[in-house]
């Protein structure tokens, strides 16, 4: 409990101090707070609110923040009542949009809703929140309905936040206009969307000259072919695309003041980044979910057919991930996912031929199957990252699977890789820290971590975590293994749990 | 999941500038200048030329203070962590660590939001706005009144009057 004492009590009180001074408590706030406190509510709390007391009453006529959930009103309704539910909905946001302070603006209008909800209700809240000067619009649309928002928030002054959302397995589509000026918009994000038209993004972004923040969250790109993302101020960019089988987008990025990008998506899809000379963090996420399933499926009957399927795009996806890499030289900090890492040192001639200097690099944040193929990759970028201070690795199990064809098809796939004998030697003269979870003492594991012990030279700290699938008998024999790497350098704390 | 502990070295608090804070029972607390500068208020004050020696927040009693600082010190931590961390990993701290903090009665809370809205601190002042709009959530009128000392001083037949009048709301 905190003391209250007397003096504190009647300076911060000074607003309300003509009422008595007898609790300092919620209701004695500043208007200003307390309508800070309600704009993190949704209205149908807000509204409720005015039944507190008189000071009450009309407060949230005043709120600029206005949060509209259509859950709220859904219990276990029958199909039949489901439009009731819809209609009482529909009927409180015009009311409070309605009955609220006429000389007050919105800064923010928050609405999720489904495809009960009347989509030309929609059109006109929107409109109204048009004229009350919105800065931050907000709609989670349910179920794949395509998203149609009126022409005027393509063209509103003061929009500065626009996030689109829908909620659903499909996705919903969304048409953009062909006209679009937002001045001051800022923050742009997507999420499960697709997209039907490739011109239509791209004129998007030439209309918000002060964008800084832009995401695609898994949305779809299937029908584009080519995408231009050009944009002067962004810092912010995240690509993570939803695909289709048959999706093969080219993505061209010219933001040269880019600070944070993260891609994720599939390997079909081509990345094209210019130069981003102030980048701070990369975070690479590729997969290629549909190949091993096609892969997987041939593995039953034919594994030379899966071989030759594996064949064909590893040469070209290794190609695209050190294309990526290629143009992320800048970076401070780098997170690469376990595709990424496979495919970047797929094909051998591409890591002997680009020599890619990462020499602002000072954290390396990695998701390996820490087979023979990656830690190639990971020992290439160690030795090209002169400044590099932390390595943070978490392991996945895919390197000892318990199905043996599967073991077989990847040890053929991947130890065609393998430069065995002629592991360069190189020191890492900045290396102070490492971090390694999940650990299950394989092989390689054991290799890679004996590697870094003997070369970097000012390591300070070694954290290994377990895994969980490991006995305590495997646990027993690799603290001993790790032990006698470190017989050399006493100096270096290891923490094992 | 990687550890969340730190993979890099934290800023070096010895070489950075120090300030030193009284609140407002007398109390002095020596801050680094970022831990400092969290707060608008202080911020602008040094701005303005009043950062040398001693400064005096009249609205901050020692035991808020010291509380606030707390805030202050781990935000500017989590701040230097979330430049070089995984984006998730320092996400994931900062709300575990707020969660934690903010988990506090409603006398101290008050104390906090004042403090917060004083100082200019919005991070602080947002947990703690968001920790109130947490309690409201979903809670029938009298418990919010008996929460947070709300008197009613409605009639019965006026109370009954706005309920019908936002019967809209009540649904």
């Amino acid at each position: 409990m905190m003391e209250r004492n007397t003096k504190e009590r009647k300076k911060s009180n000074d607003e309300d101090s003509t009422r008595e001074v007898k609790d300092m408590l919620i209701s004695n706030l500043p208007h200003h707070i307390i309508l800070h406190i309600l704009s993190f509510l949704d209205m149908k709390h807000v509204v409720r609110t005015s039944i507190l007391s008189r000071r009450w009453r009309h407060l949230w006529k005043s709120l600029q923040y206005l949060n509209f959930d259509h859950n709220l009103f859904s219990s276990f309704y029958s199909i039949g009542q489901r439009s009731r539910r819809e209609q009482s909905f529909t009927n409180f946001v015009s009311r409070v949009l309605l009955l609220r302070n006429h000389t007050t603006d919105i800064v923010k209008f928050n609405i999720s809703c489904d495809e009960h909800c009347c989509v030309d209700s929609l059109a006109t809240w929107i409109l109204v929140a048009i004229s009350y000067n919105i800065q931050e619009l907000q709609l989670q649309a349910f179920r794949d309905i395509d998203i149609r928002l009126p022409r005027e928030i393509y063209t509103c002054n003061s929009l500065q936040t626009l996030k689109l959302k829908s909620n659903s397995f499909r996705l919903s589509a969304l048409t953009l206009p062909g006209s679009v000026s937002l001045p001051l918009l800022k923050y742009l994000s997507f999420e499960s969307i697709s997209f039907m038209n490739d011109k239509s993004i791209s004129n998007f972004l030439s209309g918000c000259p002060v964008l800084e923040n832009l995401f695609f969250d898994y949305c779809n790109f299937r029908p584009l072919k080519y995408l231009l993302i050009s944009s002067l101020q962004l810092k912010e960019l995240v690509i993570d695309t939803d695909d289709d089988y048959d999706s093969e987008c080219h993505f061209k990025i010219d933001t040269p003041n880019l600070k944070y990008f993260r891609c994720g998506g599939s390997m079909r899809n081509e990345y094209t980044l210019l130069d981003m000379p102030s980048l701070d963090k990369a975070n690479i996420g590729m997969r290629i979910e549909d190949e091993i399933y096609i892969m997987y499926d041939h593995m039953e009957t034919d594994i030379a057919m899966a071989m030759s399927i594996l064949r064909s795009f590893r040469e070209e996806y290794a190609q695209r991930m050190m294309k990526i890499l290629r143009s992320l030289g800048k970076a401070k900090a780098l997170t690469l996912s376990p595709w990424t890492l496979e495919f970047a040192s797929g094909a051998p001639a591409v890591l002997e031929q680009v020599h890619i200097p990462f020499c602002n690099l000072r954290c390396l944040r990695l998701t390996t199957m820490c087979s023979t193929a990656s830690l190639r990759l990971i020992r290439y970028l160690l030795e090209n990252s002169p400044i590099i201070e932390a390595l943070v690795m978490e392991l996945m199990q895919q390197c000892c699977p318990s199905d043996i064809r599967r073991t077989l098809v990847m040890k053929s796939f991947y130890s065609r890789s393998i430069g065995r004998g002629s592991e360069p030697e190189f020191t890492l003269c900045h290396l102070k820290s490492v971090e390694i979870s999940n650990f299950l003492g394989c092989e390689n594991e054991l290799r890679f971590l004996k590697f870094l012990m003997k070369n970097a030279t000012k390591l300070e700290k070694v954290i290994i975590t377990s895994s969980n699938q490991a006995t305590v008998r495997q646990k027993m024999k690799w603290r001993k293994k790790i032990k006698s790497f470190l017989h050399d350098s006493p100096h270096i704390m290891t923490v094992v749990t | 999941m990687a550890s969340s502990s730190s993979s890099l070295p934290s800023p070096s608090s010895s070489s950075s500038k120090k300030f030193i804070l009284r609140s407002s029972d007398g109390k002095h607390f020596e801050v680094d200048e970022a831990v400092a500068l969290q707060s608008e208020m202080i911020k602008q004050m040094v701005e303005d030329g009043f950062g040398g020696d001693v400064i005096p927040l009249l609205n901050v009693s020692s035991i808020v203070l010291s509380k606030v600082i707390d805030y202050c010190k781990k935000h500017v931590e989590l701040d230097f962590k979330k430049k070089m961390d995984g984006d998730n990993e320092a996400h994931e701290e900062i709300k575990n660590w707020d969660s934690e903090y903010i988990n506090v009665g409603v006398d101290e809370l008050y104390h906090l939001i004042m403090a917060a809205n004083y100082l200019h601190i919005k991070g602080l002042l947002d947990l703690t706005c968001q920790k109130v709009a947490d309690i409201i959530k979903g809670k029938q009128p009298e418990q919010i009144r008996k929460i947070f000392n709300i008197e009613n001083d409605f009639t019965p037949e006026e109370e009954q009057e706005i309920r019908k009048e936002h019967s809209w709301a009540f649904e």
